[in-house]
């Protein structure tokens, strides 16, 4: 109470100073008044009774400056007396204040930028209930591989780790066909278990989420819709739920539409399916799994608790098998981690682009600072104390980094449409788009601002506000100390500069050498088009490879096609296959191998060499059965200095017959991406496999421009089945270019930075350099009158 | 009270023995108001002119409970020390 009374109080004086200070002259003049008018009565004259009141009420003017101080709001008062002196002096000085609000501003503007990128996408909470709570669970391996988790490891965790308190399983990536819409689209869905929705504890957006009624086998199929398929393929339809979609071929009712954001496990995923299938061989189904901790279990105990347990799980696995790890991540970090380094590395870049401009105005601060030292000499004789004026420069100096502060926010919007525009389609980086301006990234500018106004003040507060009166009043001249210490700013500056330039030059190199890595495939004039099956008109493997031969037969005959050939997955995209794989000559450990289905025409068409042996027989695929192609580098892993034509291998463990047979080896290819050393890899005769596990894609060498035949290629496919779905049509050239576009990206973006600062100190060093060049103009007077006197003679 | 009365009630109530320094008054009771002690309002005097009234407030008084104790604790010290030297 007495507290908002004094609050109030303030706030008065404050506004309305005028009045208050009317106020204490009426209360005075009253005083005043009394005092003349008692006088008076006691008989004196007018004017001795004036006088004797005038002497009574003693030192009038001071009295009223000590009330003043009473209201506490002299500090306040002081500022604002500051603030618009420093508005005067920057006024005075347009150049000046340019350089610096300009190279504050730029600085200020760059770190927001980053900082509001950075609160999108690693600060704020994802759209589960808890989030940091919950956790994916993994198997790992020791070759790097991750061995899928059972329906029979989930069963074992639900009973035996405590720290859990709840697990759910969801399908592995799974495409559908979805027809009735306008053109047949191949979905992203998973399958997932009934404690999926109620783990997350995501709320809906439209509907509901899956219930467990939706689970029986007698239930009516139904579905769950993600905010970004909702909005491409149904336009944001409020009165989706409760309407059929059709899936391979079969209706589902949607139920619902999560939020935006909801993503689970990996954005593109279009839709949630209950999963139906009975669990019947536990042991052998593999699932993903996550699972929220129980309240008060940290992730550590948790760790720790699964390693305990792991022994016990792995008890029914064969002996090889019993190094394998679990191993759980938060989800929260899963789906960034990827760019935390590149995030660290920009947020770096840019405080070093701060720190550049802060010396820079705080050296061109100083070269100025040295004129204003006998202005700051008089203030100092006037009865000002050092508080005092150190408080003043520092005044000063908010007020400029108050105006750069409000640059830089509008640079700062600027430079967050900049980053998304640039921002590559590729670099898929969770909530990005959703970077704006908002409070906090306000209230980190405004901290931001303000840390950089007291470091960039100190160093002229300190020195402006020495007591130099005797000094400064003397020599109105730059002092060698003075000098000193503009340079040594500079100094600093320029080699935080040339770090930054050397950071992003050593970033480029990479770049350039990552760029020209070679992938082990011609890239020139290839068109790539998946033509997923789908698993809707239920075929046999007979038909689907009628089926398969025909499209390959289609695209081959396309105007402009040069050859076409068949592969499960394109090299470098987001999807590969790993198969286990026994090699029994060796030992009776299994294997994770990448693996790829391919149509005979392929090493051809991608231009990969045939380095031993042969490839699969174009003329009779049956024939090929068990055949197998690897790469060199798996050659020379598992079978070093011996010939890998001819070696056995087994999809099966040890007491089955090895039915598979190296028939030739051919180069490596930068399969999963580029710049890495080339792992093994095995390739089959897609006739063994295909199916919608599998996938499908067009491979094309083209005669011309690959985009040309695009079209063409769509419309011989829709005239032969007009629901067979046709997507994700380009050319390999632009995938290796999407590859590198993330390291491209920061790269720019470090370049970026590092010219700013490159610019800011050309800046500053101008500005220092001209500013001391002028100031002693007197000095190079001398010299010239010197000089033309010698000449003279 | 305003101040001029106050600083008249001060000279009367000390039997004309202090002669507070009559506008050192004035920083006094804006201290005092500043702190929640006093508040003020403007009205009529008995001599028909616009005068500054100052009023205690609750918190003044109990503030003036505790000074006054204060003080006089203090006080007693003060004369037991002057008697006894």
């Amino acid at each position: 109470m007495r507290f908002l009374l004094q609050i109030r109080l303030k706030l008065r004086s404050l506004i309305l100073r005028r009045q208050v200070e009317q106020e204490l002259d009426e209360e005075l003049q009253y005083h005043l008044g009394r005092q003349i008018e008692e006088n008076l009565a006691a008989g004196m004259l007018p004017e001795d009774a004036r006088f004797a009141a005038l002497r009574l009420l003693s030192n009038i003017e001071q009295r009223k400056e000590e009330c003043r101080d009473r209201r506490g709001v002299a500090a306040i008062e002081n500022a604002a007396q500051d603030l618009r002196y420093g508005w005067r002096q920057l006024r005075r000085t347009p150049v000046f204040t340019t350089a610096a609000i300009l190279s504050l501003g730029l600085g200020i503007g760059a770190s927001v930028t980053m900082f509001s990128a950075f609160r999108a996408v690693f600060l704020r909470s994802l759209p589960y209930h808890d989030a940091s709570r919950i956790v994916e669970i993994q198997k790992t391996a020791q070759h790097g591989y991750t061995p899928s988790l059972t329906a029979e490891d989930l069963q074992f965790l639900n009973r035996y780790a405590h720290s859990l308190q709840s697990t759910a399983a969801f399908g592995f990536f799974d495409t559908m066909t979805l027809s009735g819409v306008s053109e047949p689209a191949d979905w992203w869905v998973r399958d997932v278990s009934a404690e999926f929705f109620p783990l997350l504890g995501a709320r809906p957006l439209l509907g509901r989420t899956l219930s467990r009624s939706d689970f029986k086998r007698s239930a009516p199929l139904v579905t769950v819709l993600a905010y970004d398929a909702w909005n491409k393929y149904f336009h944001r339809d409020p009165n989706i739920v409760g309407r059929p979609i059709f899936l391979n071929g079969t209706s589902y009712v949607v139920v619902g539409v999560m939020p935006q954001g909801f993503i689970f496990p990996k954005a593109g995923t279009a839709a949630w399916l209950p999963n139906l299938t009975p669990a019947t061989d536990a042991r052998h189904t593999a699932v993903a799994a996550v699972a929220r901790l129980r309240d008060g279990a940290s992730l550590r105990q948790t760790r720790d608790e699964l390693q305990r347990l792991t022994p016990d799980l792995l008890k029914y696995y064969s002996p090889s098998e019993r190094t394998w790890r679990l191993r759980i991540d938060e989800i929260a970090t899963r789906s960034i981690e990827a760019y935390r380094k590149a995030f660290w590395l920009l947020l770096g870049a840019v405080g070093l682009l701060v720190l550049i401009a802060c010396l820079n105005v705080a050296s061109l601060l100083l070269a100025r600072a040295s004129v204003r030292k006998g202005e700051f000499a008089m203030r100092s004789a006037l009865g000002a104390g050092r508080v005092r004026l150190i408080g003043q420069v520092l005044t000063e100096s908010l007020g400029l980094a108050g105006l750069s502060g409000i640059v830089g926010l509008g640079l700062a919007t600027l430079g967050n449409r900049l980053l998304l525009r640039l921002l590559p389609g590729s670099l898929n980086i969770p909530r990005m788009d959703e970077t704006h301006l908002d409070g906090v990234v306000l209230a980190f500018a405004v901290l931001l601002t303000c840390c950089v106004a007291l470091f960039f003040g100190m160093a002229p507060a300190l020195v402006l506000s020495r007591n130099q009166f005797t000094r400064a009043s003397s020599q109105r001249q730059v002092t060698e100390a003075d000098g000193w210490r503009a340079n040594g700013l500079l100094v600093g500056e320029i080699a935080v500069a040339l770090i930054l330039l050397t950071g992003s030059i050593v970033m480029l190199r990479g770049f350039v050498r990552l760029a020209n890595v070679d992938p082990g495939f011609r890239t020139a004039h290839i068109l790539t088009a998946m033509v997923p099956s789908g698993r809707g008109p239920r075929l046999t493997k007979e038909q689907l490879k009628q089926r398969y031969d025909r499209i390959v037969e289609l695209a081959q005959n396309v105007p402009g096609v040069e050859q076409a050939a068949l592969t499960s997955y394109l090299p470098l995209g987001s999807v590969g296959i790993q198969l286990q794989i026994y090699l029994p000559d060796l030992s009776s450990a299994t294997y994770q191998i990448d693996f790829h289905a391919v149509s005979p025409d392929y090493f051809q068409v991608m231009g990969i060499p045939l380095l031993q042996g042969r490839l699969f027989s174009r003329s009779n695929s049956g024939m090929d059965k068990g055949a197998v192609v690897i790469n060199r580098t798996m050659a020379e892993q598992y079978w070093p200095g011996r010939n890998a034509v001819g070696q056995r291998l087994s999809g099966r463990p040890a007491p089955a017959a090895p039915d598979l047979t190296v028939v030739g080896v051919v180069g490596d290819t930068q399969h999963r991406s580029l710049g890495q050393a080339p792992v093994p890899e095995f390739y089959e005769d897609y006739h063994q496999y295909l199916g919608p596990a599998v996938g499908a894609t067009l491979v094309l060498r083209t005669y011309a421009d690959p985009r040309t035949v695009a079209a063409s290629l769509r419309t011989a496919i829709h005239r032969f089945d007009p629901e067979q779905v046709v997507e994700r049509e380009q050319t390999l050239t632009s995938m290796v270019e999407q590859t590198i576009s993330a390291p491209r990206f920061y790269t720019a973006l470090l370049m970026t930075f590092a010219l700013l600062a490159l610019i800011l100190t050309l800046i500053g060093v101008y500005g220092v350099a001209s500013y001391s060049t002028s100031l002693r103009k007197r000095e190079f007077g001398r010299f010239a009158a010197r000089f033309k006197g010698i000449s003279r003679h | 009270m305003h101040g001029w009365a106050i600083a008249q009630r001060i000279h009367q109530i000390s039997g004309e023995v202090l002669q507070v320094g009559q506008s050192a008054l004035y920083p006094a009771l804006h201290k005092l108001e500043q702190n929640g002690w006093i508040k003020s309002e403007w009205a009529v005097s008995e001599n028909n002119r616009r005068a500054k009234y100052y009023t205690l407030t609750r918190a003044g008084g109990r503030a003036l409970e505790q000074e006054a104790a204060q003080w006089e604790r203090l006080s007693a010290a003060v004369s037991l020390v002057v008697r006894t030297a």
